[in-house]
């Protein structure tokens, strides 16, 4: 599914890259904005596809082929993933209630360069659990840009991840991993939310990677809802995603889906 | 849009080859010598980079002592080239400790594994 060699880009692509991660961010915030109990998930699909084409970006995420034979290629222009959804939740019908959590995930394209990010949001006052499985995940977001160093690897990355989350007493689904990122959403390498420092590639200058930790509060196993996208833990216990798109640079990590 | 994990480029680790058949010592080494026959001069080296001294015989030897290997059948179909300097993993029979099997050849990025 994703081969090929690792390729670092230049300044300028890494501009360009910036350019695209502007536009999803202010997409995502517009969304962000919007969520609160009673709002559809497809109504924020709708929010953010019409930002998006606003903004003269490509929603990237409309018609990505499944994985799978036989499965409709992806009908949002964002995953909307609902409590127990890990990733890949299909926007829809479904309403928002007070106490749900919701992953939000949503790619641009824009004049040829990928961004990808998530963030999971609480909808009106959430459980204290839930709370607490959030800000674990979106600190090991953090610890995992900030092991996103050039001469580093990839192992560092997911080490950090695994350390910040099983100290914390939760599980890190392994069944999806985070991507190279550049003029298509999923390139080399792979980047797993486990493993081992100094292993996998290495990090170069110029390397941009989709880092996304993904996080249960109980089973890391996975089911599919027969929408053959939806990917739920299999406990139905809640689950967290947030996600960046980095470029490592010799200046450190630099966040590219981040608002102006 | 997270990327489902595919494992086909993940290096089989030990466990994955050496599956329930005759028990196998899995150790690396640095090729030293490149012999007829695909055959090998292998300098075993410990899982932190030290020289591995493996007594074949009854007398303990001063020189870690190289194990003359050979390539394994699916890498020789594979053609996968293996020099001197590369770093290979290899199997021992616990039988013969003066022979080896080489299953894998370890890129640069690769080395020092576990």
């Amino acid at each position: 599914m994703m081969s090929g060699s690792i390729r670092p880009k230049t300044a300028e692509e890494i501009e360009a890259m910036g350019a695209s991660g502007r536009v999803l961010a202010g997409a995502l915030n517009a969304i962000e904005a919007a969520v609160e109990p009673g709002v559809t998930t497809g109504a924020l699909n709708e929010i953010a596809e019409t930002y998006i084409r606003d903004h003269g970006g490509i929603p990237s995420f409309l018609g990505v082929p499944a994985a799978d034979p036989g499965i409709e290629p992806f009908p949002g222009a964002i995953c909307a993933s609902v409590n127990d959804a890990i990733v890949h939740g299909i926007p829809g019908s479904a309403v928002l209630r007070e106490g749900d959590i919701i992953g939000l995930d949503c790619g641009v394209i824009l004049d040829g360069w990928h961004s990808d990010s998530a963030r999971t949001l609480a909808v009106g006052e959430i459980s204290p659990d839930a709370s607490r499985l959030l800000d674990v995940t979106r600190a090991a977001l953090a610890e995992a840009i900030g092991a996103s160093v050039a001469g580093g690897h990839i192992g560092d990355i997911g080490a950090a991840v695994q350390k910040l989350v099983e100290e914390a007493g939760l599980t890190i689904v392994r069944r999806f991993v985070g991507h190279g990122i550049g003029r298509t959403m999923h390139e080399s390498p792979q980047v797993p939310n486990f493993g081992r420092p100094g292993g996998g590639p290495a990090l170069l200058p110029g390397t941009t990677l989709a880092i996304e930790p993904m996080v249960n509060i109980g089973s890391a196993g996975v089911v599919f809802d027969d929408d053959g996208w939806t990917a739920r833990t299999d406990d139905g216990a809640l689950s967290a995603h947030f996600e960046h798109t980095v470029a490592i640079t010799d200046a450190g990590p630099r966040i590219l889906t981040e608002a102006a | 849009m997270a990327s489902p994990r595919d494992r086909t480029n993940d290096t089989p680790t030990p466990a994955d080859e050496s599956s329930s058949k005759t028990p196998v010592i899995e150790i690396e080494g640095e090729v030293v010598d490149s012999l007829p026959n695909t055959m090998f001069l292998v300098k075993p080296i410990g899982p932190n980079g030290q020289p591995l001294r493996i007594q074949t015989g009854d007398d303990a030897e001063e020189e870690p002592k190289a194990i003359l290997a050979h390539l394994a059948g699916k890498m020789r179909l594979r053609f996968i080239r293996v020099g001197v300097g590369d770093r290979v993993r290899m199997q021992l029979s616990p039988y013969d400790l003066s022979r080896g099997r080489i299953t894998w050849r370890l890129r640069a990025d690769q080395r020092v594994e576990r």
